[in-house]
């Protein structure tokens, strides 16, 4: 072997080239834009901040946003591992079908499923009549805006758990029950263990996609202040009012909140790979 | 407790795994499986295990058919430790989950796990988890937890097949020890034929599906009943021959039939196996004394290896007969040498 | 048993979750009858939303798809300090909401924006005009070729481009015709993304559209208009393109996964 065969990874060219381009991209599309509203919302007095952040239809909007979201990536969570273990564990006449529709709130756009979710879900509606026989409301209701972002939120926790169920190794709850585990031992404390961080890692993508939807929810959820306005649509409806000042409070608080979930779910992600097999 | 198996039939889809085994393994007694991979004994273990049933045939442990509950042991290649729990939490699982009647009380609990941390001498490892274990250590907390729930039959599946080979010698007498002490009825997979023959009280070789041999390490060897055995226990020259008035012909070799074909066997087909140990290298003087039979061979040396306490030489007949032999110890050879061999001992297989 | 109970739960959910809004559109779109969905296809305010969106993605989708490249092979093949905050950086549209998306170049581009003045002594009109619908999308949906090339990438080790490399090929010969094959069903599958995504953007766009009928609307937006307006046979009708869209996403994905 020559030593020109010991080649680095430093030769391989086009480093400037590339890291040129993806820092300049970036800098201009990401960069400068959300500095210029950081930038802007520190221009806002401290007074302002606060009365922007927390005037009671502000704190409705959030109450509904985080709220709804939450109880959604929680459903998401419970139905997401559930469609997850059909989807490893079993063979089933139409499973392709299944996995295909899983990915459908990702590549619906968001407008076609907010206009169809809320049809679907109005007092005539194929799903709405239903529920309204025994006197449940969905659409125009918080109630509408959380099965809403249920739709939107169960691609990321099916998706979460799905690999890493599939990657837990068969002999090991071959070895519990060998030793004498029953099923439902088996799955609690062999193979729920393994997969809780996924299962976590997945609510959590879920949540941070539920709390900034704006398409799917603001037909559904009829818009009424302080009681089914969610913060997106409160912040076009602040920009079109042009309370700029407002618009660029909330819209940081979301920034910030988005930031904050980012940084949890890198972890998660660590988590995941470390409580790895034997 | 003491397994008995009577025409274990397991196929899976098109592809035959094992063809009616029938075997019987004594309370107390650790039986190896044999076999080249493949072969159907990794199977056959976990039908005895009960995590896969058989086509027909009947498996018996005691006398209860075997479901997955807690009558076996069962010891898996890679470990299969629980990677979420900590090592004595992996040894205390059989008996966690044990139903409430049968389970033992925390302190009696624990007081087992320490037992068998202290027999595995990994007690100061007890709070620690499997990722931070050697692989020899983890094949000893995968044998503790299985020993935890008194199992009436151990069942091991290439145990040591993931370790290196000093962490595997080592394991093996450590294991032949603990049976020694605690007389678990114990079935083994392997197919090491060094390790099968070291550890166990009988080997019961088995060769694509098919149950060929069971006997002693020391039986099987010597008095292997097929050409396949001879060949997988220990070096083997295998050549085929023909019989004809009398003995048994190999191009330039004649060797007796040892009593072991009637009148009628002329034309008949036969393998015959000569290990390389019962090929003798005759000095010049040994030779002349020998020539004029046909136990004597001419044969060049074609190529000597000295490896370790042994010499293995490659010859080759003048009737074009490839041979190794296997000495202690010789005068130096060349290649290209001729020397006379004899055949010392051999085993014939007839059609 | 257990098993065909969770099967049977589980066809149920998805059924209901995910498959009725699918229908719910098809079944509207076609409700008044096949005439009225043809008619609704071809209205001249229809059209024009579709070419803005059309116009849009052959804008976005190559920048985006260049970029893409440019960020994948960087994170990839190199080690520089920062990089995992690059990357972080990358998937940051991912996390932030569209809305906010379109508000920061409001508030950039806007009249009253941190351009704002300079933009209209110029007579440069970026926000509710395409060069707003453009930038805004491109933001959204920068991430997508980048994140389906980067594995793809990274699971294939540079040897051969190293190989190439010493074999005296130049740096972009070894760039055409070593990194990119390999990699073409990565970067065909994260076009089709981006390319579905971006035309399906509606908070951001919403934000920076100004939503002038005939003019500065993309296909969800006038999806939306004609839905507030109560012609929902025609805004399911349009949906129903959207959704073509959707199932060629959905194929692609099926192939590629």
């Amino acid at each position: 072997m020559t030593a020109a065969a010991h080649v680095e990874r430093k030769m391989l060219p086009g480093f400037r080239v590339t890291m040129g381009f993806t820092l300049l991209y970036l800098l201009l599309i990401v960069i400068v834009p959300l500095s210029a509203l950081f930038g802007k919302a520190q221009a806002l007095k401290f007074g302002e901040l606060v009365q922007a952040l927390t005037s009671p239809r502000v704190l409705a909007a959030f109450r509904l946003s985080v709220g709804a979201s939450i109880v959604a990536a929680s459903i998401d969570a419970v139905a997401g591992l559930l469609i997850a273990w059909v989807l490893v564990r079993y063979t089933f006449f139409g499973k392709r079908i299944i996995e295909a529709l899983i990915d459908i709130p990702l590549a619906l756009p968001t407008a076609v499923a907010g206009i169809a979710l809320t049809t679907a879900y109005s007092e005539n509606g194929v799903l709405g009549r239903h529920l309204a026989a025994h006197g449940i409301a969905v659409a125009f209701t918080p109630l509408g805006v959380t099965m809403a972002l249920v739709f939107v939120g169960l691609p990321f926790a099916v998706r979460a758990v799905q690999p890493v169920l599939a990657d837990v190794e068969i002999e090991l709850e071959e070895a519990a029950t060998s030793l004498g585990a029953t099923r439902w031992q088996t799955f609690r404390r062999v193979t729920f263990p393994l997969i809780l961080p996924a299962i976590v890692s997945g609510a959590a993508q879920a949540f941070a996609r539920a709390v900034g939807e704006y398409g799917s929810v603001v037909f559904i959820s009829g818009n009424m202040p302080m009681k089914t306005e969610i913060v997106p649509l409160l912040i076009v409806t602040k920009l079109e009012q042009y309370d700029y000042a407002g618009a660029t409070a909330l819209a940081a608080a979301m920034l910030l909140l988005s930031l904050g979930l980012l940084i949890l779910l890198h972890r998660l992600q660590g988590a995941i790979q470390v409580g790895g097999r034997t | 407790m003491e397994v008995n198996l009577s025409s274990v039939h397991k196929s899976f889809g098109a592809h035959t795994v094992l063809r009616g085994i029938d075997l019987k393994v004594h309370e107390g007694e650790i039986v190896a499986l044999l076999g080249p991979s493949g072969c159907g004994k990794t199977t056959l273990l976990r039908i005895v295990a009960g995590l896969e049933t058989p086509d027909s045939g009947q498996v018996l442990v005691g006398n209860r058919s075997p479901t997955g509950k807690p009558v076996v042991g069962f010891v898996f290649q890679h470990y299969a430790l629980f990677p979420h729990m900590t090592v004595f939490e992996n040894i205390a699982f059989g008996l966690r989950v044990k139903k409430r009647k049968d389970r033992l009380p925390e302190p009696k609990l624990r007081k087992r796990v320490e037992e068998l941390l202290a027999l595995i001498r990994l007690d100061h490892l007890a709070s620690s988890r499997p990722t931070q274990l050697s692989g020899g250590q983890r094949q000893r907390v995968a044998l503790a937890r299985a020993l935890a729930v008194d199992p009436a039959v151990l069942l091991l599946d290439e145990p040591f097949g993931a370790l290196d080979a000093s962490v595997r010698k080592e394991l093996r007498r450590w294991l032949k020890k603990l049976h020694e002490e605690l007389r678990v009825t114990s079935i083994l997979v392997t197919h090491d034929q060094e390790e099968a023959s070291e550890i166990a009280d009988r080997l019961a070789v088995i060769n694509h599906g098919v149950l060929e041999q069971v006997g002693t390490p020391h039986e099987v060897y010597s008095r292997p009943a097929s050409p396949f055995i001879s060949t997988f226990l220990g070096d083997a020259n295998v050549l085929q021959g023909v019989v004809r008035a009398g003995s048994v012909r190999a191009a330039d070799l004649s060797l007796s039939l040892n009593g072991s074909a009637n009148g009628n066997a002329d034309g008949k087909k036969a393998t015959v196996v000569i290990r390389p140990h019962d090929l003798e290298l005759l000095s010049t003087a040994e030779s002349a004394g020998y020539r004029g039979t046909a136990d004597a061979l001419l044969a060049t040396v074609r190529r000597v290896r000295n490896t370790g306490p042994l010499v293995r030489v490659d010859l080759l007949t003048k009737g074009g007969l490839s041979l190794e032999a296997q000495l202690l110890e010789t005068a130096p050879l060349e290649v290209d040498a001729e020397v006379s061999i004899r055949v010392r001992a051999h085993r014939l297989f007839l059609e | 048993m257990i098993r065909v109970l969770l099967i049977a739960i589980v066809l149920a959910l998805v059924g209901l979750l995910l498959g009725v809004p699918l229908y719910v559109v098809f079944h509207e779109a076609f409700a008044s009858g096949w005439g009225a969905y043809v008619s609704a296809l071809g209205d001249g305010d229809t059209r024009t939303a579709l070419l803005l969106s059309a116009i849009v993605i052959a804008l976005v989708v190559p920048l985006n798809t260049v970029f893409g490249v440019a960020a994948a092979y960087v994170t990839t093949r190199f080690a520089f300090p920062g990089k995992r905050f690059l990357a972080a950086l990358i998937d940051l549209p991912l996390t932030v909401s569209p809305v906010v998306a379109g508000l920061v170049f409001v508030l950039l581009f806007g009249t009253h924006g941190l351009f704002g003045d300079f933009l209209e002594r110029h007579e440069i009109k970026i926000i509710f005009a395409l060069p707003g619908i453009v930038i805004a999308t491109a933001f959204v949906t920068f991430p997508l070729v980048a994140r389906e090339l980067a594995p793809a990438m990274e699971a294939q080790s540079a040897d051969q481009e190293e190989a190439a490399l010493l074999l005296g090929a130049s740096g972009w010969t070894t760039f055409w015709r070593v990194t990119l094959p390999r990699v073409r069903g990565a970067l065909a599958y994260g076009v089709v993304l981006c390319t579905a995504r971006a035309l399906g953007e509606f908070g951001a766009v919403s934000v920076v559209s100004g939503h002038i009928r005939g003019s500065t609307n993309t296909l969800p937006l006038h999806i939306e208009v004609l839905y507030n307006d109560y012609a929902f046979a025609a805004a399911f009708a349009v949906s129903s393109l959207l959704v073509g869209v959707t199932f060629i996403n959905l194929v692609a994905r099926g192939i590629w996964k």
